[in-house]
């Protein structure tokens, strides 16, 4: 299985340095955005397997972002990082479509073994879109 | 109708105690993960030398001064989560008003920081004070500071300034470049701009709001 490439939208800068820093350690491509405008831009511009995203930030919040991310990228896997996890919103990203919610601090072992379970999820949702397509062609055109 | 102060509290005090404990205890828990990332990090770089990877020692050092930056910043919002603990002690006292704006600052400073807002504190040439209960005037200048803020755009900069007005009267002075809410109607500020025999005068404007203390 290929590296997992993986985005991590926090405005702490000191977290997502040090976070990144250990994901690529153990193996990830890890590329990191400050602000929810910033990351959104990269995920226009870049793949990602996996997005891991703070709840709480200035300009748009967690919630909002996923709901974006999840309306362009229906494949992406997002991983919601909190201070304060309440269980309305944990339920609430569940609904929007978010794969888990992990409060800070998290722990490296846990976080990656999500983050793996998230690739491996969005390759099949990526395959079975591709089986769709292929069989979509194949029906229209009478292959 | 004038309403006591144990009456206020019973009405307001729980809510704003915990919408500020539970950003306080937010703006906590992100030093707690930069902490623990740093510290993380460390590990890694103690298993990599035992693994015969020589050790980084620059490396080392900035990891350090990330951790203890961050034991600072957790230290400065537990020092003022004590104070505000204890803002409810003594139901009058005399209060250093910049002191006072301070701390309701800092106590709120995530949920600015959400708004996207920038606000800037000048305070006095020389301290003023105000005498009244601690807790109330902190709830008193955040609930202005709410409401103030309720619908400024993404970006703005507001200036709250402490001075003395042409009467010689204690002021607090909210200003910014664009308009804010003109309605100062809100009833948990009414309240409490009694206990302090104070009331709030809006400019023509709309961009600045006038706190002015009785006594």
């Amino acid at each position: 299985m290929s590296d997992e490439k993986v985005l991590i939208i926090d405005d702490e800068q000191e977290f997502t340095q040090a976070l990144a820093e250990r994901m690529t350690t153990r193996g990830m491509t890890v590329s990191t955005s400050s602000s929810a405008i910033e990351g959104l831009k990269n995920v226009e511009e870049h793949s990602f397997d996996v997005v891991v995203l703070d709840l709480q930030m200035p300009e748009m919040d967690g919630i909002e972002t996923l709901k974006v991310l999840k309306k362009k990228n229906p494949e992406l896997q997002v991983i919601l990082l909190t201070g304060h996890a309440t269980v309305e919103k944990g339920i609430e990203a569940m609904k929007l479509g978010a794969m888990d919610l992990l409060e800070k601090p998290a722990d490296m072992t846990t976080l990656t073994e999500k983050i793996k379970k998230a690739q491996a999820q969005k390759m099949i949702l990526v395959e079975k879109k591709s089986e769709e397509r292929i069989k979509n062609i194949m029906e229209t055109r009478g292959w | 109708m004038k309403h006591t102060a144990q009456e206020i509290i019973d009405q307001y005090g729980p809510a704003y105690f915990g919408r500020m404990g539970a950003s306080i205890s937010h703006d906590i828990k992100n030093c707690l993960a930069i902490m623990n990332e740093n510290a993380g990090l460390m590990s890694d770089h103690l298993m990599m030398a035992q693994k015969g990877v020589p050790p980084d020692i620059d490396r080392f050092s900035g990891i350090v001064q990330r951790i203890e930056k961050q034991i600072t910043r957790a230290d400065d919002i537990v020092k003022s989560f004590n104070k505000f603990s204890h803002s409810m002690d003594k139901p009058e006292q005399q209060i250093d008003l910049d002191e006072a704006v301070g701390l309701a600052l800092n106590l709120g400073a995530r949920i600015i920081a959400n708004k996207s807002i920038t606000v800037t504190h000048t305070r006095a040439a020389d301290k003023l004070y105000v005498n009244g209960s601690f807790f109330f005037l902190l709830f008193l200048i955040w609930s202005i500071l709410e409401k103030i803020t309720e619908n400024l755009a993404s970006g703005t900069v507001l200036n709250i300034s402490s001075m003395e007005d042409e009467n010689k009267q204690v002021c607090l002075s909210f200003q910014c470049e664009q308009p804010f809410a003109s309605d100062f109607g809100l009833q948990s500020s009414g309240q409490t701009l009694d206990l302090f025999q104070a009331k709030m005068v809006l400019g023509d404007q709309h961009n600045r709001a006038d706190l002015i203390f009785g006594n």
